[in-house]
């Protein structure tokens, strides 16, 4: 009969800790409705990985297989990318490319965060968690792995970090930028000089940004060729079936499996040490100097061009699309109800994903 | 209480390497200003090649 309990006597504390992180993941899922595709397998993931003697993680363990067969080798992220540069319209920074610049600025937490973190790690894996500012899961997972490797332990942590800010992004970024802004800052309109963009310019787009990021940044090629690789399907206007496949089906598909693989770094006696706090705290600062940021670049701005922007959208760059977009949009709409900044901070939101892609890259070249 | 020890101890602290990250920090930055700045002089110049040609030129050619 001492099968029947001899397994228990193998619980940790540090599982019990994992299970009620699991626990949290799934119910900021379910009940917030934070990035539901992303943290309920990923909380399911860590209390089945961390039961004694967890079958899902043997050598032939599905979760060791998912684990090996698409993140210790990149292929979801990258399989992930083509999904989300299909969802992605490049239109509003093809109207008005300058936004781009503020994608570029609201990278500034990546960096920041990388410095802060070498106080405490070695400087491939301060850079490492620097990339949780990218807000974006896939770059975070491609650099750290590229970095790192996938069975180092602090990359279960980042990955958790990535894409646990990234649900929190409504509540991270409203008090940054109230504390960096004025109110009349804040009500700054801004008109929408739509124009029409010609299909060759749309399908020339994804080319272009392809060859300039590799000819500059090679290491980021294989991040911004898969995700202008999707967007080329989008807008080439002859792969309508395959655009539709990769936006829902395969984006659906593979967030499912690298939501439940990423629990293969979430094994208690990895995960529970006060590293794991540590890029949990690292994560936010990310987030905190991103959108800083992008705001103060825009207040730069401001200063000397005639134009007036909206500083808010600044933040936008932050990636984090099109979470980010939507909350400076609705900070506009509080502050002034007939100021309509969507379209604006789309074009940066969507700049701050090419950016962050390429951020990514550099820090590869940096190491 | 070994265990909590254990999680304390494993943290170094060292500013030498955060002094030395600043380079990388000026060079990340730098890099993605000049990487996005070509790209948005190259989208402007995209956006006026393929611009459609307005009727004048149209009848002109013809």
């Amino acid at each position: 009969m001492e099968f029947l309990y001899e397994n228990l006597l193998d619980i940790t504390w540090q599982q019990v800790v994992m299970w009620i992180i699991g626990g949290v993941l799934i119910f900021l899922a379910i009940k917030k409705e934070m990035e539901p595709a992303l943290l309920l397998p990923m909380g399911f993931g860590a209390i089945l990985v961390n039961l004694p003697n967890s079958g899902a993680i043997t050598e032939h363990g599905p979760i060791t297989v998912l684990f090996n067969a698409g993140i210790a080798n990149e292929l979801f992220p990258l399989l992930l990318f083509i999904g989300i540069g299909a969802m992605i319209d490049f239109e509003p920074i093809l109207t008005n490319p300058k936004l781009m610049l503020f994608g570029a600025a609201a990278q500034f937490g990546i960096f920041m965060t990388m410095s802060l973190a070498s106080i405490f790690f070695p400087l491939k894996e301060a850079a490492s968690i620097g990339i949780i500012g990218a807000a974006d899961g896939p770059t975070a997972i491609f650099v750290g792995n590229e970095l790192l490797g996938a069975d180092n332990d602090i990359m279960g942590a980042i990955m958790v970090a990535a894409y646990s800010y990234m649900a929190l992004v409504p509540i991270v970024q409203p008090p940054v930028i109230k504390a960096l802004t004025t109110s009349k800052e804040r009500r700054i309109r801004m008109q929408y000089k739509g124009r029409k963009i010609s299909k060759l310019t749309k399908i020339l787009f994804p080319v272009f940004v392809t060859v300039i990021a590799g000819l500059i940044a090679p290491d980021s090629v294989a991040l911004v060729g898969f995700l202008m690789f999707g967007n080329l399907i989008r807008e080439c206007g002859v792969l309508g079936s395959l655009s539709e496949t990769a936006q829902h089906a395969l984006a659906n598909l593979i967030t499912l499996l690298l939501g439940i693989s990423i629990a293969f770094q979430m094994q208690a006696e990895a995960f529970v040490s006060l590293n794991t706090l540590l890029i949990i705290g690292l994560g936010l600062f990310a987030f905190v100097f991103d959108t800083a940021g992008g705001v103060l670049f825009a207040k730069l701005y401001n200063l000397v061009s005639k134009e007036k922007i909206n500083p808010m959208i600044g933040a936008a760059g932050i990636s984090a699309f099109p979470m980010s977009a939507r909350v400076i949009h609705k900070m506009g709409l509080k502050e002034d109800p007939q100021n309509f900044l969507l379209m604006h901070s789309v074009a940066v939101n969507v700049s701050g994903q090419i950016a962050s892609v390429i951020a990514g890259g550099l820090i590869l070249s940096l190491f | 209480m070994n265990a909590l020890v254990n999680l304390l101890v494993e943290v170094s602290i060292d500013f030498g390497r955060f002094a030395s990250s600043f380079k990388y920090m000026g060079i990340g930055m730098l890099g993605i200003f000049i990487v996005i700045t070509v790209l948005v002089l190259g989208i402007v110049a995209l956006n006026k090649l393929t611009a459609p040609r307005n009727k004048k030129d149209d009848s002109d050619n013809e």
